[in-house]
């Protein structure tokens, strides 16, 4: 079939995707468009639906959650190719049921659980087993990335980074609230600010050791 | 409008649904916000990087801490996490005072220390009054070259600790792989043992004694606890008796009640097929008497989710 009916909205599922399932620039642009919901993000908005998909196939333990992420966005491309709309909404809640499919999907496809050994290399991070000098040169490489990446950050956002993440339990709760308090926001806030931050540099991290 | 509020209790929930502890149907519901509900999704992201730094930091609890390695370090982007945080961590405490510093793991210094000591002195610069004397900038100087030597020392600690670690983590990983496989080889022979004993038994010596200990499910109704002796050596085969075999897979923890910590999880387990129970092989050894311990069976359907289907209350027969 290729679409399937949930309470009244339809799903690609993979039959349908499998016939072409690289979508264009075109599909592309529609999907930014369509998760901006009105508002222009400048990609924001899709960067942090992948990355919410990716956390949700990763907490049920599927071995390759970005693709599963991927695959989600690539079908609802799909889907936006194919249809003038999407009634629901917000577009995140439209994705989650995607998301969902394409879990039960892979549920099927694959075991829940894969040996250690089996999982693919991770960039820029040393198997037990290499010898000293590599692993010594990917750490190396790793702090190399990291130290470019702090340099990228203004000063303010390195300063809330260390002021926000330095110590630990009680002084570190105390010290974000007088953070917050200083800085007229609410610990909330701080904690999302601090947040991307962070994202921002693992982000960083990790593409400039995939780029080596 | 979004379930959680910036409460403690709201971030206790939203760590034991990091950490796979959560109800099912409770799980689900934050599935499906951590995806739609901004506020949720910011607040998961928040609370799951300060478990990890308290991971990081050594500041969970051992229970929580036993989790952590065995359920969230059993995948391979969030062991890479651990290991950002690792970095992360050491790069902010170079700017902390001192102690703090020396209390946590660091990574390697030379790279780290470059651009940071960079950063400060850029700081420094813009901070001090332009017309700041050359002697205080001599003196500046001074304790910028001992603060480095101190960092120089805590740093390569810290890469020896971070080395410890990471051999600690893999090891645990490896350890848990092992004693996976084993439990289910163990499991599969003692099923064959049983099957082929049940026929020789029909056969040859009907009523004989069954080789493992049967677990019941707990009651409202109170009885007697259940008091188990076995060898103090080797595993203790175990049966936990259903009420019902609505789920294709089990797993059972066991939590030590008098110590108030989990001492052991099985791997995932297959219902028997003749009757509703799942086998279960314990090493004799965490079970101390005269201890009185309980196992939490929850079953686990095809999508991954569990759930909580019973708990099996005994004490070791202090003799």
């Amino acid at each position: 079939m290729g679409l399937q009916r949930v309470s009244s909205v339809y799903v690609a599922t993979q039959e349908l995707l499998r016939e072409e399932p690289r979508f264009t620039e075109f599909a592309f642009g529609r999907l930014l468009e369509w998760l901006d919901d009105g508002v222009d993000s400048r990609g924001e908005s899709y960067l942090e639906i992948r990355r919410r998909l990716v956390a949700y196939f990763d907490r049920r333990n599927r071995p390759f959650p970005d693709e599963l992420a991927d695959e989600t966005l690539n079908r609802i491309a799909k889907t936006l190719g194919q249809t003038t709309s999407i009634a629901v909404t917000p577009p995140a809640r439209y994705c989650y049921i995607v998301a969902r499919f394409v879990l039960l999907e892979d549920l099927r496809r694959r075991p829940r659980y894969l040996p250690v050994e089996a999982v693919r290399a991770e960039p820029c991070v040393a198997p037990v087993s290499s010898a000293d000098g590599e692993h010594a040169s990917m750490r190396e490489q790793r702090l190399e990335c990291l130290d470019r990446c702090l340099d990228k950050l203004k000063p303010e956002q390195r300063e809330l980074a260390v002021e926000y993440y330095r110590d630990a339990k009680r002084t570190r709760i105390d010290r974000r609230r007088e953070l917050a308090t200083n800085l007229g926001i609410t610990m909330n806030a701080l904690g999302i600010r601090a947040s991307r931050i962070r994202g921002s540099l693992e982000v960083c991290v990790d593409d400039c050791c995939k780029g080596r | 409008m979004s379930l959680l509020r910036d409460s403690a209790v709201d971030s206790e929930r939203l760590v034991r649904y990091l950490m796979g502890l959560l109800p099912q149907e409770e799980a689900d519901r934050l599935d499906e916000q951590s995806i739609v509900d901004d506020d949720v999704a910011c607040r998961l992201l928040t609370v799951e990087n300060d478990l990890v730094d308290a991971y990081v930091r050594e500041t969970l609890e051992p229970d929580l801490r036993l989790r952590f390695e065995s359920h969230y370090l059993a995948s391979p982007l969030r062991r890479r996490r651990v290991k950002f945080a690792r970095r992360f961590l050491a790069a902010v405490d170079l700017q902390a005072p001192a102690p703090v510093m020396r209390a946590v793991s660091m990574t390697q210094p030379i790279r780290i220390r470059t651009s940071l000591t960079s950063w400060m002195s850029r700081q420094r610069k813009l901070a001090w009054p332009v017309l700041a004397v050359a002697a205080t900038f001599l003196l500046a100087v001074g304790l910028l070259v001992a603060e480095n030597v101190n960092l120089r020392t805590g740093l390569h600690q810290a890469l020896h600790d971070e080395d410890a670690q990471d051999r600690r983590a893999q090891a645990l990983s490896s350890q848990l792989d092992s004693a996976r496989a084993t439990n289910a080889h163990l499991a599969r022979a003692l099923e064959e043992a049983r099957a082929s004993s049940s026929k020789t038994s029909q056969a040859a010596a009907p009523g004989a004694a069954q080789a493992a200990i049967v677990l019941l499910p707990q009651t409202r109704s109170l009885g007697p606890l259940a008091t188990l002796a076995f060898s103090s050596t080797g595993l203790v085969p175990l049966d936990l008796r259903l009420e019902s075999s609505d789920f294709p897979c089990y797993r059972a923890v066991l939590k030590d009640q008098d110590a108030g910590r989990l001492v052991w999880e099985s791997a995932l387990l297959a219902p028997r097929s003749t009757t509703a129970a799942v086998s279960l092989l314990v090493p004799a050894g965490i079970l101390k008497p005269p201890h009185r311990y309980a196992f939490e069976l929850a079953g686990v359907d095809a999508a991954g989710r569990e759930e909580v289907v019973g708990s099996y209350t005994f004490q070791i027969d202090p003799r």
